[in-house]
């Protein structure tokens, strides 16, 4: 607790409410910038407030310190308004991570305000949390190469040449300029009649059109002469593009007709697509994306060449379809909510559909881009642009972070620059280096990209580590699995190319076992750093190891016999033994329904979940036969089971948590808890009174079982976690992104 | 003479008062008996019941499940009810409210399952205790716990129950609106979602009644709703013109979702806006949720979502018309240079918002079919409404008296006053009043000040004219205090905010500017305190006008920076 922490305790019920929602106005319309500062960087003022307001009329304190302060004063604030915008969806939830969402995500060493207040936090001990490593979840942040303001009013679109040199910026006033970001001559600029909505910049940047209000315009630097009228129409467009050869620009309209203009010939061509707003035009000039909300009749465009569709009808279920316009294939894909040049899952999950000049279908594009791999993004795109080369994709987020990802190689959107407020409109160079991005005020800045951090190249879709951090054996689409020792020297090395379902490491990191689609499952030492030993499995789709590590067991997939109904998944589990690879049941045990998780104790009681037909405990060798427990409604996607098989951790997909105490071959029910996310990891301590869970949004959650309980939220969705054996009060957490968080529990999880 | 729901209210309280006396013990003196059966008590009774009745009723959602207490066989009518209400008087025993809750569950069936009626009576109870407290015949009773107590020669004005009874009507009629079904809508949805529903309906019934005309306005709106697929639709208007009634009147009527933005209420923050309209359009368009995401509040992408889903769910219907008042007040660092209240760029099909602004525009980005509207202050049609307004003002007997005695006829009076408020109604809402109270000897109506503006003046001056030395000490302290406090403040705390040390004097300046506040009641620590707040923006605008006039020495600046003092403490600078 600060010393203001405690005075402002001390005030009456309505002094603090009112010190905490109008002080800070107060002070900056009072002229008192010291004071101001000070009670904006001050932890326990932070946390009343968050606590009583959320983060919203906290960034709004903040907006209004940053407007009225000096460029030196400004840095902290801004620095620490970024952290509350990164965090704010997990601060909506629970105030409580303030603590870990600021040390996560400020880094040390950047002003004498901030590090006192990161040193306050660090040092929190109102309530149980989990403390990450300060700035773990920040990463790099890209250099600001230039800033201006554009004039004329807000800013709507942006261009950049290939090289990142040369930007086209329009606004809502009719204002429309080009910058010359490294050369520090005066920018041209024009005034149109109209708010600038589309605006296209060849790759060489010396070409630019673009559509104010009903005039769609032209301007070449080779001639250096003003802009020249090339066409009148009704205004509306949405978006630009000019093909490669600089001889065709295609202008989508919000009513979702398509003008083609041949800017050689002087021809154009008029496509109508049944109402349909279009969403975007790729940067060759050659492909939209359309949305049609109304009508379920495909639109009447098949004479346009390789032109992709999306229609959107809002059905029960919550499907739309994209076809080929051309071809007339179609294809079902999730419904996702309206931004401009994308559709995202209203979940918060990025799904972008790029249509590009490689024909990649949407649906195969948005598995690259983000299923599973894609971190579950803390915020919402609120633009987005493609490279001209459509390599490179620029996503700008409501937090104002700049995410880009490389369209054909990247899994996930990595953050490489932070711009400070809401951005409106981005571009992105060919080599995804440069980037240009516009609010709403018509600040623009130019930002050097970041390099992507090492341990964010990899987008791990599966993994296993040890609770120290230090062991891990991921896999990944596009690299296969590796296996990292940091115990060891040598670099991650790759050791599998085909898909991987599942993923078991032993506590100590000695032990991993993963299983293939193909057939196999392979089980390796890691201390003796020997091959992998191979076993055929049909089609496994989970493993794990008992806690020693002798004992692995598998669950695959069966084909439906006599017993079972041809229409249900049978599920085996496989029980071997690590050292020679040898089956210790003579047949597999069967189960009814898809197995999706897995757990064994020390005593050899094997816990299985399924996707439907909920929950099954067996005892190895032991006289009972395998029993259904209590009715678990759901998709179990993680189980846990104590090492002496007394206690028993169940995670569904339908964000619940149950914990059971094993009572003979009775299942009694001992808590049901309530998460943010589906579950996708649940562990039990040794001794079976503290839960791990982890969340597909990131969050981390270690429980005492009756008691209290202390959370953290990552960037991305948790792909693996655990404690460390050797200090309880330790774990690692390792999420979509790639980013490894090492996690110490602060306070006492037990009540008093 | 008492009609109606007066009526009634009387007869309660009479009811109510009979089981007091019939339960007092033989030492009740004949004197108490006459008083407690006296017209003075009956009325205070009455206006207490009443005036709790319509607070429970304007909070929480709660304008339907209220509909059955009052009338002569209401359920606060019912012998067993009435006499645990006696309780509250006779100090014999706790009132039970289980007897209330039995009765008022059998007048609501169908009332939603998560009404928890036990709960409800217990609330309606306190309310009514507080109301019996504040009253000047009653405070007495309850300070001393003694019935003997009650005072005597505090007449309750005839005027404060018809006003009681007229909001109890307004309510009442409200509930065959639009916003009546609505609020049941409302008030069935899921807990998670209902608790987010900010409850308008106080501000509803204070905004619309006496509302007239504003037919012209009507026209235009339906017309650019049978025009346009989606859109914005702006009414613009000087401040005072009416755009808040408009609004409120819509809402009303069409039972729309709804956004009403209150800066001097702190509720003007983007956040404030989206998990209240989001719980709406939920809860009444029957949306699919248990419960608001976590981040509804971050940006406006819920609301897109739900604002889609719920134009599918009134497909067929009228489609879906969100009601958003008072734009420029709102909280633009909230919304991040995004639009204001993240409201969304572009509209799904079938989704129409109507927006109130002042005619400065606000920088927000449409994309779509945008109509702005102007209401002209001088225009015929804004003066008719005007006249019609005033000609109800005048019909009222109360008004009628007035005019008598001062020889004015009522057309003249209608037409002086017409011309004086400039098309301003909240002029006339500053004005009649004074007038009803006195204010204006004779009644000579060409010394009115003309105008909004020159009204705030007219009072400006008179204050200030009063006693300089006053002036400068305690009214233009505690004024700009109130305007730099942005939110209501109890009386304690605008001594502190405004440095002055009495609070007795506080309260007294604060009564000198009561007609220009908003007077509420809030709970801290545990007690319910008085607060006060600038009732229009239009007072705070001219406040910030007179910050140029070096002579006034106005300076919000100043004022901020004394509030921030008040807080020192928690500096150790």
């Amino acid at each position: 607790m600060t010393e203001l922490g405690d005075r402002l305790r001390a005030l009456s019920e309505e002094q603090r409410t009112y010190a905490l929602r109008q002080l800070p106005r107060n002070l900056a319309e009072g002229g008192d910038h010291a004071r101001l500062q000070r009670l904006l960087l001050d932890f326990d003022f932070l946390l009343a407030k968050v606590r009583a307001l959320g983060t919203g009329p906290l960034e709004a304190d903040l907006e209004r310190a940053l407007a009225i302060l000096t460029d030196q004063e400004r840095r902290a604030l801004e620095i620490l308004r970024h952290a509350l915008r990164s965090g704010a969806p997990t601060l909506a939830r629970e105030s409580v991570q303030l603590a870990s969402q600021l040390v996560g995500w400020l880094n040390p060493g950047i002003s004498d305000g901030l590090d006192a207040l990161l040193r306050v936090a660090h040092a929190w001990e109102e309530q149980a949390w989990l403390r990450p490593t300060p700035g773990s979840l920040a990463g790099e942040l890209g250099t600001l190469v230039r800033a201006f303001v554009h004039p004329g009013g807000a800013v709507q679109t942006v261009a950049l040449s290939a090289d990142g040199q040369t930007a086209l910026l329009g606004c809502d006033l009719g204002t429309i300029s080009v910058w010359y970001i490294d050369d520090p001559r005066p920018p041209d600029i024009w005034h149109g009649i109209g708010p600038v909505t589309a605006a296209a910049l060849s790759r060489d940047g010396t070409l630019a059109i673009w559509a104010d209000g009903s005039v769609i315009r032209r301007w070449s630097a080779r001639t250096d002469a003003a802009p020249t009228v090339i066409a009148n129409s009704d205004g509306g467009f949405v978006a630009a593009a000019l093909d490669a050869s600089i001889t065709k620009v295609i202008l989508a309209h919000s009513t979702g007709s398509l003008l083609s203009l041949d800017l050689v010939a002087e021809g154009d061509d008029i496509f109508q697509a049944d109402h349909a707003p279009v969403l975007a035009v790729a940067p060759d000039g050659g492909h939209a994306i359309l949305l049609s909300p109304r009508s379920t009749a495909k639109p009447d465009l098949a004479a346009v060449e390789g032109l992709w569709g999306v229609h959107m009808a809002p059905t029960a279920n919550n499907f739309f379809s994209v076809w080929h316009l051309h071809s007339g294939d179609d294809e079902e894909c999730p419904y996702g909510t309206q931004v401009p040049g994308a559709l995202l899952d209203v979940s918060g999950v990025a799904r972008i559909w790029f249509v590009t000049d490689r024909g990649v279908s949407p649906w195969e594009l948005s598995n690259v881009l983000s299923d599973p791999g894609t971190a579950r993004l803390t915020s919402r795109p609120t633009c987005l642009a493609l490279s001209h080369s459509a390599q490179w994709a620029i996503v700008g987020m409501n937090n104002g972070a700049l995410r880009t990802a490389c369209v054909f190689k990247d899994p996930g959107l990595v953050i490489r620059a932070h711009q400070g407020t809401w951005p409106v409109a981005v571009a992105i160079s060919d080599d995804g280096r440069r980037a240009v991005a516009a609010d709403r005020d018509g600040k623009v800045a130019a930002w050097e990209l970041a390099e992507q951090p090492d341990e964010r190249a990899v987008a791990w879709q599966k993994a296993a580590i040890t609770g120290d951090g230090r062991v891990v054996v991921g896999w990944s689409e596009d690299f296969g699995l590796w296996m990292h020792d940091a115990r060891r020297p040598g670099r991650p090395r790759k050791v599998e190319e085909e898909y991987v379902t599942s993923i078991a490491l032993t506590p100590n990191g000695g032990r991993a076992a993963w299983a293939s689609m193909q057939g196999w499952l392979r089980l390796c030492d890691l201390d003796r750093r020997e091959e992998p030993r191979t076993v055929r499995v049909h089609i496994p789709l989970a493993v794990a190891f008992s806690p020693n590590g002798q004992r692995v067991v598998a669950g695959s997939l069966g084909s439906a016999t006599a017993a079972t109904d041809a229409n249900e998944s049978l599920g085996l589990v496989h029980v071997l033994d690590f050292e020679t690879g040898r089956r210790e049941t003579k047949e597999p045990l069967e189960i009814q329904g898809w197995i999706t998780a897995l757990a064994v104790s020390s005593i050899g009681v094997v816990l299985v979940g399924t996707r439907d037909h909920g929950l099954v405990l067996w005892e190895i060798g032991g006289p009972e036969r395998p029993t259904q427990l209590a009715d678990v409604e759901g998709w179990i996607s993680a189980v846990g089971i104590s090492p002496d098989g007394r206690r028993m951790i169940v995670g569904l997909r339908e964000r619940t948590v149950l914990v059971f105490d094993r009572v003979g071959q009775v299942a009694k029910l001992l808590e049901v808890h309530t998460m943010s996310a589906p579950v996708v990891l649940a562990q039990l301590s040794d001794d079976g009174d503290v839960s791990l869970v982890g969340c597909e949004d990131g969050s981390v959650q270690l429980r005492a079982i009756g008691g209290g309980s202390a959370g953290f939220t990552a960037t991305g969705r948790v792909i693996s976690a655990a404690v460390d054996p050797r200090c309880p009060t330790r774990l690692a957490c390792l999420d979509a992104s790639g980013m490894l968080h090492e996690l110490e529990l602060r306070g006492n999880l037990t009540p008093s | 003479v008492p009609v109606g729901l007066e009526l009634a209210l009387l007869f309660l309280g009479k009811k109510v008062l009979d089981v007091v006396v019939g339960s007092l013990a033989k030492e009740g003196t004949d004197a108490l008996r006459r008083r407690l059966l006296g017209d003075e008590t009956q009325r205070a009774l009455a206006a207490a019941l009443g005036a709790a009745v319509a607070k429970y009723r304007e909070s929480g959602l709660r304008l339907e499940l209220a509909e059955p207490l009052l009338g002569k066989h209401g359920v606060l009518a019912d012998d067993e009810v009435a006499a645990e209400l006696g309780q509250l008087l006779s100090f014999e025993a706790e009132p039970h409210a289980s007897a209330l809750a039995r009765r008022w569950r059998s007048a609501v069936p169908d009332a939603p399952d998560s009404v928890d009626f036990d709960e409800e009576a217990a609330r309606l109870l306190q309310l009514i205790a507080a109301e019996l407290r504040r009253s000047p015949q009653f405070r007495p009773v309850f300070d001393s716990r003694r019935l003997d107590a009650i005072a005597s020669g505090q007449a309750t004005s005839i005027g404060l129950l018809t006003d009681i009874e007229a909001e109890l009507r307004n309510l009442s009629a409200m509930m065959t609106d639009g916003i009546g079904e609505m609020v049941s809508a409302l008030g069935r949805a899921p807990q998670g979602v209902r608790e987010h529903v900010r409850d308008a309906t106080a501000l509803l019934e204070d905004k619309t009644r006496g509302f007239v005309g504003r037919r012209f306005v009507f026209d235009a709106l339906d017309s650019f709703l049978a025009r346009t697929d989606s859109g914005y639709f702006f009414l613009r208007g000087d401040p005072g013109i009416g755009k808040s009634a408009l609004a409120a009147q819509v809402t009303r009527e069409r039972g729309c979702v709804h956004h009403f933005n209150v800066r001097a209420e702190g509720v003007n923050t983007a956040a404030a806006f989206l998990t209240n309209t989001c719980a709406q359009l939920i809860g009444a368009y029957g949306l699919p949720r248990s419960e608001l995401p976590a981040d509804v509040a971050e940006d406006g992408g819920t609301l897109g979502a739900l604002l889609g889903e719920a134009a599918v769910s009134a497909r067929g219907r009228d489609g879906v018309l969100v009601v958003v008042d008072a734009i420029d007040e709102a909280d633009l660092a909230s919304s991040r240079g995004g639009n204001p209240l993240f409201l969304p760029v572009s509209l799904p099909s079938g989704v129409h918002l109507l927006v109130t602004q002042r005619k400065t525009p606000v920088k927000m980005r449409v994309d779509g079919e945008a109509e702005a509207f102007d209401i002209d202050p001088t225009s015929p049609e804004n003066r008719s409404d005007i006249i019609q307004y005033l000609e109800g003002v005048t019909a009222r007997p109360e008004m009628q008296d007035i005019l008598g005695a001062a020889s004015i006829t009522p057309g003249r009076f209608v037409k002086e006053l017409a011309n004086r408020s400039a098309g301003n109604f909240m002029y006339l809402r500053y004005v009649l009043p004074e007038i009803e109270r006195g204010r204006y000897r004779g009644l000579d109506v060409s010394e009115l000040p003309a105008g909004l503006d020159n009204y705030y003046e007219d009072h400006w001056r008179r204050l200030r004219g009063e006693d300089e030395d006053a002036w400068f000490k305690w009214r233009l302290p505690v004024l700009t205090a109130l305007a730099v406090a942005e939110s209501p403040v109890s009386a304690e705390l605008v001594a502190r905010l405004s440095g002055i040390d009495e609070v007795p004097r506080v309260r007294r300046v604060l009564a000198d500017w009561q007609q220009f506040l908003h007077v509420g009641r809030q709970i801290f620590d545990e007690r319910e305190v008085r607060t006060y707040s600038i009732y229009h923006a239009s007072f705070r605008e001219f406040l910030a006008r007179k910050e140029e006039v070096a002579d006034e020495c106005v300076s919000l600046g100043e004022a901020s920076r004394r509030a921030a003092s008040a807080f020192s403490e928690l500096f150790d600078d």
